[in-house]
C-alpha cells in the first residue's frame, strides 16, 4: 500500500529524517514509536506531501508521490490527521468536516462519511453548528480525525491523536482508531507517544529514534522488547 | 436636505463596500494586500469607456466586459509576479506583495497616461434619467452603481459561504496548512481570488465611471477608501465592509457638506487611524 | 567602519568635489536633487531596511521638516542652517509619535497608519493655505546668496549626504545596529533575548524620519521653495524604488538607488520625458522579482550569499 525507501528530510540544512524506509500492506494498523524530536511528525508531513525529500521515494499503490504536491496527494485517498489539527477556527464543525471532503473524488458520499463520523464521535452531532475554536481539546481531535475520514481514505496517517487528552478520551479515540480499520478496511499509520496503548491495538510497530529507524517488528513482540521496556514503558 | 446625503452616502458607500470586499477577499486567501487595487478600478472605468464609445456597448455589456478584463489582467498580475508568494515559501509576503505591489501602482499609473492620455473623459451616462427614492432626486448613474454593488457584495458573500470553492477560500485563510492537506491547490485559487478580486474594483470603476469621469489617477482614492473599509469593518467580513462602506460613504458626505470638502479624505482616514489603533479587529472582526 | 566602506565614502567626496568643475551648471542641480533623495532615501532604508517597519508615509517626514524650516525662516527670520536642525528635529520628535502609536499594529496595517498619516498632513498643508501657501507652494531663502549661491548649496547637500551616509554606516556595525536588526528579523527572539523591541522600534522609526526632515529642510533651502508636492505618493514612489534598486537593508542601496534615478532620470528627459516612472516602476518590478537585493545583490557577485543562489539555481 505504501512503500518508503531511503527518505532523507532536511530543514534548511538540518536533517531531520536519515534513510528511513518502510512498508505497510493493505489494511494493515501500523505505529511509529518514538521519543520527541525523532521525528515522526516529520515523516507523517513527508509521507502527505507538506515536506519534500531532499532524496529517497515514496510509492503509495505502486504510485510514486514523492514529488507530488499535498492537494494531490490528498484527492489520491491519503489523508493526514496532524498533530497540531490545522483546524478551521472560524468555521463550524459541520464546515470542518465539509472540508475533509474537498477533492472532487471525495464530493459524491458526503452524507454517508458524515453519517459515519458522528456515529463515531456523538458528542459532534451536538455541536455541528459550533464554531471549532470554541470546542475543548478533546473535541478538536475528534473533529481533526473526523475531517481526515470525511474523503473516505484508503489510508489514514494519523500525529498523535492523543496528545494532551485525558486517558478516558484517549481510550475513545483509540477505540474508534480501530472501528475505522476494522469497519472501514482503512490502512492506519499512527505515530503515538502512549507507546503502550498504541503498541496494544497496532499490529506492527517502527521504532524512530533521531531521525532513524531504530528496531521494527510485530507490536506483541516491541511490548516484550527489552530496549523499549527499559526506556518507553519505564518497566 | 440631508435625506439627499444620506442617500448619496449609502450609493457611494457600497461602491466602498465593493472596492474593500476584493481587498478583503485578496487578503484572507494570499495573506497579502495589494497596493493596485485603486488601479484595476482605473483600468476598470477606462475598458467600460472604450467598450461603450467603440464598441457601442450598452451597460449591462460594457461593465461586464470591464470585469473580465480586469479578473484577466489580475490573475495575470498573480501568476507571473505575485506567485512566488507560495511558490517559494516566501518568509515575509507581506513585504514582497507591499513592495511589489507599489511597483505595479506606479507601473498602472504610468502606464495609464500614456496608453489613455492624461485628460479627462466622461463616459456617456449609462442610465439618463433620474429615480426619485423617498421624494428625493436622484441620478439614475448612482441608482445603478449604488445597486450592482450591492448585488456583487451579496453575491460574493454567498459564493464563499455556500459553494465549495468558497468554502476552500475560507478554509486557506484560517488555515492554509489545513486547506493544503484537505486537497485545496493554493496556487490555483490564489491566481482565482486575485482575478476576482481585481474584477471587483473592476466593476467598481466601471460602474462610477459616468458620475466622476475618468483620468488616469483616479484610483488613489478608491484604493484609500477600500483599506478604509478593510480597516473599519474588520478583516474577512463581508458584513463589516458593508457596514463599513455604508458608514464611510455617509459620514464623508454629511462631512464634506457640513464641516468642509477640504477635509472630506481626513475623515476617511481619521476613522480608519482610530480603529486600527484602538479597535485592531475592526467592527466585526474576530480575534 | 570597514575598509571599503572608507575607501567608497573617500571616492564620492572626491568625485562630489570634482563634478562641478568638469559637469556643466546644470548637473549641479540634478546631484544636489540626488543628494536630497539619497538622505531622504538613507532615513527610510533605516526605517524599513534596518527595522523592518514599513513606513508609507515617509514623504510626509521632508515636507514636515521643509515646512517647519521655511516657516520659522519666515515668521522668525531663522537661518536657513538652524533651520535644517529644526527640521530634522521637528520631523524627529513626530517621527517619536508616530513611532509610539505604531506600537500597537504590525505589518501591513502598519502601513495603512503612516500612510494615513502622510494624507493627513498633506490635507492640512494643501488646506491650510494662508499659512502654507497650499498649492502654490511656500518661498524659502536660500542658504547662500550671490553668483555662486547654487554651488555652494550643492557642497552643502554633499556634505549632509555624506553625514548621513557615515552615520547609517556607523549604525550598521554598531551594537544599536544589531539590535534594530534583531527587531526586523525575529521579534520575538529579539524580545526573549532581552532587547528592548519597543525602544528600538521607535527609535529606528524616528531616527530615519529625523534625517528625512533634514532632507526636506535641505531641499526647501537649496531650492527656495517647498510646494505639497514633496509629500506626495510619486515621491513615495521615489523613495521605495530607490532603495529596492539600489539594495534593501544594503547601506550603499539608498545612494547608489539615489544617483542611477536621478541622473537616468536627467538622461533620458531629453527624449523619453514623461517615461522616467514607467521605466523606473518597470525596472523596480523586475528587481523585486528577480532581484531582491537589487544592486548591491549584482555588485556582490563574489559575496556567498549569491554564491548560494546560484547553486540553487544550477541544482534545480
Ligand atoms: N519547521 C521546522 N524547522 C526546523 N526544524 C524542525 C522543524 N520542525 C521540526 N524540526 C526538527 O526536526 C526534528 C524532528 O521533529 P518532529 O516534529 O518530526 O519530531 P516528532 O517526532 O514529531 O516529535 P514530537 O513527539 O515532539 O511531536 C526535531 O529535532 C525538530 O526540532
Ligand atoms: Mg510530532
Amino acid at each position: 500500500m505504501l512503500k518508503i525507501e531511503n527518505v532523507n528530510v532536511f530543514y534548511d540544512g538540518l536533517q531531520a529524517l536519515y534513510s528511513v524506509s518502510l512498508e505497510i500492506q493493505v489494511e494493515e494498523f501500523v505505529c511509529i514509536l518514538g521519543p520527541n524530536g525523532a521525528g515522526k511528525s516529520t515523516l507523517l508531513q513527508t509521507i502527505a506531501g507538506m515536506l519534500a525529500p531532499k532524496q529517497g521515494s515514496i510509492f503509495f499503490e505502486n504510485r510514486p508521490i514523492h514529488g507530488l504536491e499535498s492537494y494531490n496527494i490528498a484527492s489520491l485517498g491519503l489523508a493526514l490527521i496532524p498533530e497540531e489539527g490545522w483546524l478551521y477556527g472560524q468555521m463550524s464543525v459541520e464546515e470542518n468536516l465539509l472540508m475533509g471532503a474537498y477533492p472532487k473524488s471525495a464530493r459524491k458520499n458526503i452524507k454517508r462519511q458524515m453519517d459515519f463520523v458522528f456515529d463515531l464521535f456523538p458528542v459532534l452531532f451536538d455541536r455541528k453548528k459550533q464554531l471549532a475554536e470554541t470546542l475543548s481539546g478533546g473535541q478538536r481531535q475528534m473533529v481533526a480525525v473526523g475531517r481526515g475520514l470525511m474523503c473516505n481514505p484508503k489510508m489514514l496517517l494519523l500525529d498523535e491523536p492523543s496528545l494532551g487528552l485525558a486517558p478516558i478520551v484517549i481510550k475513545d479515540i483509540l477505540k474508534a482508531l480501530v472501528r475505522i480499520n476494522k469497519e472501514e478496511k482503512t490502512t492506519i499509520l499512527l505515530t503515538e507517544q502512549n507507546i503502550f496503548h498504541a503498541l496494544k491495538i497496532s499490529q506492527r510497530g517502527y521504532l524512530l529514534e533521531n531521525g532513524k529507524i531504530f528496531m521494527q517488528g510485530a507490536s506483541k513482540e516491541l511490548l516484550g522488547n527489552k530496549h523499549i521496556k527499559k526506556n518507553y514503558l519505564g518497566v | 436636505m440631508l435625506l439627499e446625503l444620506i442617500i448619496r452616502g449609502i450609493t457611494i458607500g457600497l461602491v466602498y463596500a465593493l472596492m474593500g470586499v476584493g481587498l478583503a477577499l485578496l487578503n484572507g486567501v494570499m495573506r497579502i494586500i495589494n497596493f493596485a487595487h485603486g488601479e484595476f478600478y482605473m483600468i476598470g472605468g477606462y475598458m467600460a469607456y472604450y467598450a461603450s464609445t467603440m464598441l457601442g456597448f450598452q451597460f449591462y455589456f460594457s461593465v461586464p466586459t470591464a470585469m473580465i478584463i480586469t479578473f484577466i489582467l489580475g490573475a495575470v498580475v498573480e501568476k507571473l509576479l505575485l506567485s512566488p508568494i507560495h511558490t517559494q515559501e516566501m518568509e515575509k509576503p507581506m513585504d514582497y506583495a507591499l513592495i511589489m505591489t507599489f511597483g505595479l501602482l506606479l507601473f498602472f499609473r504610468q502606464l495609464a497616461i500614456k496608453v489613455f492620455g492624461p485628460f479627462r473623459h466622461k463616459p456617456a451616462d449609462y442610465i439618463t434619467s433620474d429615480v426619485y427614492i423617498l421624494g428625493v432626486k436622484i441620478s439614475g448613474n448612482e441608482v445603478l452603481a449604488g445597486a450592482v454593488s450591492a448585488i456583487l457584495v451579496i453575491g460574493l458573500a454567498i459564493f464563499i459561504k455556500k459553494t465549495w470553492r468558497g468554502r476552500g477560500w475560507r478554509a486557506t485563510t484560517q488555515s492554509r496548512q489545513g486547506a493544503k492537506i484537505n486537497g485545496v491547490d493554493i496556487g490555483k485559487e490564489s491566481w482565482i481570488a486575485c482575478g476576482v478580486a481585481c474584477a471587483l474594483a473592476g466593476a467598481a470603476g466601471a460602474l462610477v465611471a459616468p458620475i466622476f469621469t475618468l483620468s488616469p489617477t483616479i484610483g488613489g482614492s478608491p484604493l484609500v477608501k477600500s483599506y478604509e473599509v478593510m480597516a473599519i469593518g474588520g478583516l474577512g467580513s463581508i458584513a463589516g465592509s458593508l457596514v463599513a462602506g455604508l458608514m464611510l460613504g455617509i459620514t464623508e458626505t454629511l462631512g464634506a457638506f457640513y464641516i468642509s470638502s477640504a477635509y472630506k479624505d481626513a475623515i476617511g482616514f481619521l476613522m480608519m487611524g482610530f480603529f486600527l489603533l484602538f479597535r485592531p479587529q475592526g467592527l466585526f472582526g474576530q480575534k | 567602519m570597514k575598509k571599503n566602506e572608507i575607501i567608497v565614502a573617500v571616492t564620492i567626496i572626491v568625485l562630489g568635489l570634482i563634478a562641478p568643475k568638469v559637469l556643466p551648471s546644470v548637473w549641479i542641480t540634478v546631484l544636489s536633487m540626488a543628494f536630497y533623495y539619497a538622505i531622504l532615501t538613507i532615513g527610510w532604508n533605516i526605517i524599513f531596511g534596518y527595522t523592518g517597519l514599513f513606513s508609507y508615509g515617509h514623504a510626509a517626514f521632508p515636507a514636515i521638516g521643509g515646512y517647519t524650516s521655511a516657516l520659522l525662516a519666515q515668521h522668525i527670520g531663522l537661518s536657513p542652517f538652524l533651520g535644517l536642525l529644526a527640521g530634522a528635529f521637528i520631523a524627529g520628535l513626530l517621527g517619536i509619535v508616530i513611532g509610539l502609536l505604531i506600537l500597537r499594529v504590525h505589518g501591513f496595517y502598519l502601513c495603512l497608519v503612516t500612510w494615513a498619516f502622510a494624507e493627513v498632513v498633506n490635507v492640512i498643508i494643501t488646506a491650510e493655505h494662508q499659512i502654507t501657501g497650499g498649492t502654490g507652494g511656500l518661498l524659502a531663502p536660500t542658504f547662500f546668496s550671490g553668483p555662486n549661491a547654487e554651488l555652494f548649496g550643492y557642497f552643502m547637500g554633499l556634505g549632509l549626504m555624506m553625514f548621513a551616509f557615515l552615520i547609517s554606516i556607523l549604525l550598521y556595525h554598531s551594537r544599536w545596529g544589531l539590535n534594530l536588526f534583531a527587531v526586523r528579523d525575529d521579534i520575538d527572539a529579539a524580545e526573549s533575548m532581552g532587547i528592548k523591541t519597543r525602544f528600538w522600534k521607535v527609535f529606528g522609526f524616528a531616527f530615519g524620519c529625523s534625517l528625512a526632515g533634514l532632507a526636506g529642510a535641505y531641499f526647501a533651502h537649496f531650492l527656495g521653495l517647498i510646494d505639497p508636492g514633496i509629500g506626495g505618493l510619486d515621491q513615495m514612489g521615489y523613495v521605495c524604488l530607490i532603495v529596492i534598486i539600489g539594495g534593501l537593508g544594503t547601506v550603499y542601496g539608498p545612494i547608489l538607488g539615489s544617483f542611477f534615478v536621478v541622473i537616468t532620470k536627467e538622461l533620458i528627459s531629453g527624449y523619453a520625458s514623461g517615461y522616467s516612472l514607467l521605466i523606473f516602476s518597470v525596472i523596480m518590478i523586475l528587481a523585486v522579482r528577480f532581484l531582491s537585493g537589487g544592486f548591491m545583490e549584482i555588485i556582490q557577485v563574489i559575496s556567498p550569499r549569491l554564491n548560494n543562489r546560484y547553486l540553487k539555481f544550477v541544482n534545480k
